[in-house]
């Protein structure tokens, strides 16, 4: 929920508020400037040290009225402890003259901050297309992950030298030392529980949602809640009728059958929970890589972002053209009704792992043994939930929106991970919150799959396709090893004669199509 | 003293709470595709 750019020695006292920025010297601070977004400087002259607290406004706490507090050295240190602390998503910037500077994140993730030292300076954003860094930069195995479908949670990013400041991590800077990032103590979780006879979860849950979006000030023509139809969303939505009020929809929507079938159910539960206009972007308009997006056509684009990133962007556009300025998701609704592993065993369910590709690059390849060293320890939310809300948050706060996803809060998983296996599997929490509220059966138990796997394989094949092939003889990732050229060579030619499997191509591209955008492609690779 | 949740009043035991094997926080998308944005729906 920052943008920053440090330079020199660090100043403790004499930052500036220009009604933009925080300003001292050469060096400057920007909270992300959004109505649910409030800060204050606290300074203390006891130890000149001063601490910028960016946080989102609570509405059962005091709100900042001015944006500057020069206080004791115990009023100082309260103040502190209380962004730590804080109930929403909050970061801090500590500052002491003489020594290095501190900033620490909450455990939400909501908004993660990139951080690049370079020469004496650093650069920190929400938005990795801030931060310049080079494609003679990658991190092998990172750039690995992304390919092979690995989820890694960790202060590293694609770029070696641009870090993530993880949840609840702090990082130290000083311009003549560098940067250094200070992981936190592993998180604790909880074991499911035995209910008593009479317990109402559902009801419980419903409770937890409201009180999690009436924590902050909301007004209901500033909202809007991704309504894809599916039952996380669906679970946020209710929420938001009931103490918001009728607040805009939105969704990409799918065609075929089960575009029919999402037209009924979403106009069900819009009709039933009673909310408001709705705004819906098709997804086949829009998919990845089509000819006038700004993938094709070589804009800047970030690594992490998500795989409908063109129609996302439409759809936020236009909500933010509408009025809105907070967008609500399903965010956190898998890892809510997770299965732990021990359970999974039991039960037989899939664990949907992909295969690594072949046409992965030899320095790829060999990182894949060490791929689950070095992680973040322990997190309050799921490493998985983290992960998807750092591409959600970018791409929402690009078009002014701040994102806020109920079900992705550390309670409300606490909530999750204490009920008994047979109230998450499948689930059932949601559905059964569905069919107390009456909703129909092609609601709470819909015949057809609604998702993007035919979207993703259309587009891959029309557009995506034709794109990797003309890039491929001078590929970054294949210059540098990390793709196989032969191997991908082969996958293509295979996709274009079959007319099946493009959806494997989309990583691939969309990292090659990201490095691209960004930098100057390196002369040689790195060992 | 662990902080006692809203919900607590639901359960008939005590709420055991420990660090887990990073194996339960990866547990969903490890590995899963980029057609899906939810495991089951979108």
């Amino acid at each position: 929920m920052i943008k920053m750019h440090l330079t020199g020695a660090t100043d403790a006292g004499g930052w500036q508020w220009d009604g933009h920025r925080w300003i001292s010297g050469r060096s400057w601070i920007e909270p992300f400037p959004h109505p649910a977004i409030e800060h204050v400087m606290v300074t203390t002259p006891d130890s000149g040290q001063s601490c910028l607290i960016v946080r989102e406004a609570a509405g059962d706490r005091e709100p900042v009225t001015t944006v500057r507090r020069v206080m004791s050295n115990p009023g100082y240190r309260r103040q502190v402890e209380e962004a730590d602390a804080w109930p929403l998503h909050a970061v801090r910037v500590e500052m002491a003259a003489g020594h290095g500077v501190g900033i620490r994140c909450g455990e939400r993730g909501v908004a993660p901050l990139y951080l690049r030292p370079t020469d004496g300076q650093l650069t920190v954003s929400w938005d990795i297309l801030d931060l310049a860094a080079g494609t003679d930069d990658l991190d092998a195995r990172e750039v690995a992950a992304m390919l092979a479908y690995r989820t890694r949670y960790s202060t590293a990013t694609v770029f070696r030298t641009m870090r993530q400041l993880t949840e609840r991590s702090t990082a130290i800077w000083n311009h003549t030392t560098g940067l250094s990032i200070d992981y936190p103590a592993p998180a604790l979780h909880s074991h499911p529980r035995i209910l008593h006879s009479d317990a109402d979860p559902v009801a419980a849950f419903s409770d937890l949602l409201r009180r999690e979006i009436t924590a902050r000030p909301l007004s209901t023509d500033g909202c809007a809640v991704e309504l894809s139809g599916g039952m996380d969303s669906a679970m946020t939505a209710l929420a938001l009728a009931e103490t918001v009020g009728p607040v805009r929809t939105a969704a990409l929507t799918l065609g075929g059958d089960a575009g029919d079938q999402q037209q009924r159910r979403r106009r069900e539960i819009s009709a039933r929970a009673r909310l408001g206009p709705d705004l819906t972007v098709p997804v086949a308009e829009f998919g990845p890589f089509h000819p006038a997006g700004p993938r094709a056509n070589g804009r800047p684009t970030s690594p992490t972002d998500g795989t409908y990133a063109e129609a996302m962007n439409e759809l936020y556009s236009r909500l933010s053209a509408a009025g809105a300025r907070w967008v609500f998701t399903g965010i956190g609704g898998d890892e809510l009704c997770f299965q732990r592993p021990e359970e999974r065993a039991l039960t037989g369910d899939p664990w949907n792992l992909h295969p690594v590709p072949n046409h992965l690059g030899p320095r790829a390849r060999n990182t894949l043994l060490h791929i689950e060293d070095d992680l973040a320890p322990a997190s309050v939310l799921h490493a998985s939930t983290l992960l998807a809300l750092a591409v959600h948050s970018a791409t929402a706060m690009r078009h002014g929106l701040w994102p806020i996803s109920p079900l992705a809060t550390p309670l409300v998983l606490r909530f999750g991970e204490s009920l008994p296996l047979a109230w998450r599997r499948g689930k059932k929490l949601m559905r059964l919150r569905l069919e107390q509220a009456g909703y129909s059966r092609e609601v709470v138990h819909p015949p057809l799959r609604e998702n993007f796997a035919a979207t993703c394989e259309a587009a891959m094949l029309q557009d995506g396709l034709p794109l990797l092939c003309q890039w491929l003889p001078g590929s970054i990732l294949t210059l540098q090893g990390l793709l196989d050229p032969v191997g991908l060579r082969t996958e293509c030619a295979t996709v274009a004669t079959t007319g099946h499997g493009a959806s494997e191509l989309y990583r691939p591209l969309a990292l090659e199509a990201a490095l691209r955008s960004l930098a100057i492609p390196a002369a040689a690779p790195t060992p | 003293m662990q902080q006692k949740t809203p919900f607590e009043g639901l359960f008939a035991d005590q709420e055991i709470r420990e660090v887990p094997s990073l194996d339960l926080l990866y547990t969903k998308k490890q590995g899963s595709s980029d057609t899906q944005t939810e495991t089951d729906d979108i």
